[in-house]
């Protein structure tokens, strides 16, 4: 049976493809009183890096962009977020967080936080960064992680860079914003064309507490009961 | 046992009929409908004094009339759709009516109404039939008021008159000018909208006047047009033909399935909605488009056309159905897709279409305020297949343009080779004297000439070359982030360490370095940020922006820059307002940037005078209709000397030593983009320049 509370010594998996990189955090993550286990590059195949995650470390830290130097076909996002539901609390670390969205988006829900690379991303932020990812596998959120039910219109798809992406808006986080997600959101909980989707109104569990669009996380789709007609002008 | 039966209290004609349909003219065209219905070639409608309260509608058809089942039936009998147990009129239409939800609130507009019908089946004969709906006041039920209808001999022949009098409200002109729009626009300015011909007139000035504008057709006028089909297997195809009647593309439902938001991705096997032809007849509005075709009409003219009967409209089984293409009903999205790609998109003002689905299946289900179709996946799917067409449409008028420019270019140097031969050729037929003046006069003039080419190729040059830097930039800086990353990480991890030594000397020493290098990766920092920042995907977006907002993030972006060069920089804001723009972030961000880096560098010019500390104020003041950003700083001004005040706009020119001279064009264009003014002063409010600009507020 695994320890509930992560404690000073305890191996954390540090996973990059760029060695300078790798071992920089696993300075700091050292410094945070834990003991780093590089995993650089990672392997190609999400499942072995998984099984070694369980295997050898009590926690993960891991770089979002994997494929620079490393032949791998997923990126951070994914590795954090399996890592979460596997019960090896996981946290993403990157320096693209403003430009790869789309692929963080879609794993947004299962990380409970993304460290930006640089001065901030000291021992301290890494530290509480696992803690809280710990915290979330027994069901303690922070207040802007928290899921709540709620509607979600699709104003418009269109493509971006080849990806498919709906511009929602989510009335009860900021109804005057539009917040670009990959469709793949939508349609992997609803069976429905992607041309159809827009107008269309859903119910999904949104963390609507969040300050920036990009802490929003998406999930468990359904199309929302139609508005009653005697409302329609 | 006792037998009940449901009842309706009067007050339900109130909410079926009046508060159910939002505009009385849309009742009116309900009873222009059931004329369809019943086979009429033409309906009248009348308008008597209704521009104050008593007036009288009167809408008269000769179509078949009907007899007393037929009215008791159909007409008196409210909410059930004929349409699907008897699709067919004996003429052959397709049944356009629905329910009689529009017809009573049309029949409800007056205090009373008059029914004369004449069934065609039973000549000589006129039914009339006359509801007073003040007797349904004093009532339980509506059940409990009897309706007379009594039958008389005629010599009139067959057809319907209403005559809904002692109207309750009065028409306004514009209640009038949309009914006349509304009637004009239900068959539309096209040539064979319904088989066998329907004809509706409503006798008002507004109507002559509009249809006197909307009958001069412009169709030969347009530039290009689109049609494009769907068959009854769901398959699209489309073809795209110019002025002069030449094919000049021609897409498959591959073609058209791969445009537009699905670009990329997978064509949809089939669209499935019923077979659809949609037409498009998009114009150039431009004085050298007519000329260019040799055209004798006036721009004017058919703007004036195109205002009246443009936009997208939908026609089902031959009539129009609103609210599709009128004011504000932009159902294809045409004005987001040109506002997003302006090039060679057509908008509802530069173009008129017709989608036309004749829906055999009944497969439209119109909403029951009758303002249009229920947004259905039969509905969603038309719409789809609209916008791909436009989308493909688009791009291969985009390819057509590309493939003109590189033609018109090589016509252009072969040009100007065979005119210097020409020139040549006729300077040698002149005697000698007269050659030699003449000679000089055109070498002048030649050498003119190509200076102006000279100085414009150079400013194309300049763009191109700032573009690639725009390019290069973002792609340094966003390179350059990863590896700034690892020096802040490891200076962290240094200055941590340092704590940790046992002598204090050494670790002054050391700290002061890395102080150094914290501070000028601090610095670097914002260097990758801000074009980073500048070039974001969210910020192109077109959006309600704050400005006040913007603001606080270049200063945000600028602060490290600006500290370097002890500026401080003071944000003021006036008015309660809130200064929303109709614009993107990014078009704000370029006003503020350029005229930021232009302060920057006034206060780093040598001047002679003093100044305690170097400021820039930026200044949000909000109006009602206006949000005003002043930009002031309290260094050496413009120096006008040097340059006049009013060529600072003009590309190229500048007083900076290596400068583009292109910061304040693009300040220019872009507030001209946004309909609004720029103006500076050399000297401003704190001795330096300043610049004001005005930009149109959103009012809610």
């Amino acid at each position: 049976m695994s320890r509930t509370k992560l404690l000073e010594g305890d191996s954390v998996a540090v996973i990059d493809d760029v060695r300078e990189d790798a071992e920089l955090t696993a300075d700091l993550i050292g410094e945070a009183g834990f003991e780093p286990k590089i995993i650089c590059p990672p392997p190609s195949s999400i499942e072995v890096l998984l099984e070694e995650i369980r295997k050898n470390t009590r926690a993960v830290i891991c770089d979002h962009r994997l494929t620079g130097r490393a032949n791998v076909r997923y990126h951070g996002a994914e590795v954090v977020a399996k890592s979460n539901e596997a019960h090896v609390p996981a946290v993403l670390i990157t320096t693209y967080a403003d430009v790869d969205t789309y692929s963080i988006r879609l794993w947004r829900s299962r990380i409970p936080r993304l460290l930006r690379r640089g001065r901030h991303s000291d021992p301290d932020a890494m530290t509480s960064a696992l803690l809280q990812a710990e915290k979330e596998q027994v069901g303690e959120f922070e207040p802007d992680r928290v899921g709540y039910r709620t509607v979600v219109r699709v104003a418009n798809v269109r493509t971006r860079e080849g990806l498919s992406v709906a511009e929602v808006i989510i009335s009860a986080w900021n109804p005057a914003e539009a917040v670009e997600i990959p469709t793949e959101l939508i349609t992997r909980d609803v069976d429905l064309a992607e041309r159809r989707l827009p107008d269309m109104r859903f119910m999904a569990k949104v963390n609507i507490y969040a300050e920036s669009p990009d802490e929003l996380y998406f999930e468990s789709f359904e199309v929302a009961p139609p508005i009653p007609r005697e409302w329609l002008p | 046992m006792t037998i009940e039966r449901l009842r309706f209290a009067p007050e339900i004609l109130q909410r079926l009929g009046e508060e159910l349909v939002p505009h009385p003219d849309l009742g009116v065209i309900e009873l222009v409908r059931n004329a369809y219905d019943a086979d009429a070639p033409t309906c009248s409608v009348q308008l008597v004094q209704v521009d104050h309260v008593g007036g009288r509608i009167i809408v008269a058809d000769d179509g078949d009339g009907m007899t007393i089942d037929d009215l008791r039936s159909g007409w008196l009998l409210l909410g059930r759709s004929r349409k699907s147990v008897d699709a067919m009129t004996p003429g052959g239409r397709r049944r356009v009516g629905e329910k009689g939800l529009g017809r009573l609130a049309a029949l409800r507009l007056g205090n009373r109404v008059e029914l004369r019908t004449r069934p065609r089946r039973a000549p000589e004969l006129e039914h009339v039939l006359i509801i007073d709906w003040r007797n349904f006041d004093g009532v339980d039920a509506v059940e409990d008021v009897t309706l007379e209808i009594r039958t008389q001999n005629t010599v009139k022949s067959h057809g319907t008159d209403i005559v809904i009098s002692e109207l309750n409200t009065a028409f306004s002109k514009q209640d009038v000018a949309r009914l006349a729009r509304a009637l004009l626009l239900l068959t539309g300015p096209f040539s064979k909208s319904v088989e066998g011909g329907f004809t509706v007139s409503l006798d008002a000035p507004e109507f002559a006047q509009l249809e006197r504008v909307v009958h001069n057709a412009y169709f030969d006028e347009r530039e290009y047009l689109l049609s494009a089909h769907l068959d009854q297997d769901g398959q699209a195809s489309a073809k795209l033909v110019d002025w002069r009647g030449h094919t000049v593309a021609t897409g498959d439902h591959q073609d058209i399935g791969l445009s537009g938001n699905t670009k990329s991705r997978s064509v949809p096997l089939a669209y499935t909605t019923p077979p659809v032809d949609f037409e498009l007849w998009s114009y150039n509005l431009s004085a050298r488009g007519f000329e260019l075709r040799d055209s004798q009409r006036k721009v004017d003219d058919v703007r004036k056309w195109l205002r009246a009967v443009g936009g997208v409209h939908l026609y089902h089984r031959g009539l129009r159905v609103h609210p599709y293409g009128d004011d504000g009903h932009d159902w294809l999205d045409m004005n987001l897709r040109r506002a997003r790609s302006p090039e060679v998109r057509p908008s509802t003002n530069t173009s008129v279409g017709r989608v036309s689905v004749n829906d055999p299946g009944n497969l439209f289900v119109p909403k029951t305020d009758r303002s249009g179709f229920v947004e259905n996946m039969a509905f969603v799917e038309l719409r789809f297949f609209c916008q791909n067409t436009l989308d493909w449409a688009a791009s291969e008028r985009l390819r057509l343009r590309e493939s003109q420019r590189d033609e018109s270019r090589r016509q252009a140097r072969q040009k100007v080779v065979s005119a210097k031969e020409q020139a040549q050729k006729a300077l040698t037929t002149l005697p000698p004297q007269t050659r030699k003046v003449v000679e000089q006069f055109t070498e002048s003039l030649r050498t003119a000439y190509e200076e102006r080419v000279q100085s414009l190729e150079d400013e194309v040059q300049l763009y191109r070359t700032l573009g690639t830097v725009g390019t290069t930039t973002a792609v340094f800086a966003h390179e350059s982030a990863r590896p700034l990353s690892r020096i802040e990480q490891a200076a962290g991890i240094m200055e941590r360490k340092l704590h940790t030594l046992p002598q204090e000397s050494h670790k002054q020493d050391f700290e002061r370095q890395m102080s150094a290098v914290i501070l000028s990766a601090a610095s670097l920092r914002t260097f990758t940020d801000l074009p980073l920042g500048l070039v974001s995907r969210r910020k192109r977006r077109p959006a309600v922006v704050d400005i006040g907002d913007v603001v606080a993030e270049v200063v945000r972006l600028f602060t490290p820059h600006l500290s370097a060069l002890d500026i401080s920089v003071e944000n003021e804001r006036g008015g309660v307002l809130p200064p929303n723009v109709r614009t993107t972030v990014a078009a704000i961000e370029s006003i503020l940037a350029n005229l930021f880096a232009n302060a920057a560098y006034a206060f780093t010019v040598p001047t002679t005078g003093s100044r305690d500390r170097r400021i820039i104020v930026t200044r949000v003041i909000t109006t009602t209709s206006q949000v005003i950003l002043s930009v002031l700083d309290n260094g050496p001004g413009i120096d006008t000397a040097r340059i006049p005040l009013e060529d600072i706009w003009i590309p190229g020119q500048t007083t900076r030593e290596g400068g583009t001279g292109l910061g304040l064009t693009i300040v220019k264009d872009v507030v001209s983009d946004l309909d609004g003014s720029a103006y500076a002063k050399a000297q401003g409010e704190l001795g330096g320049a300043e610049f004001r600009i005005e930009l149109q507020r959103v009012i809610s």
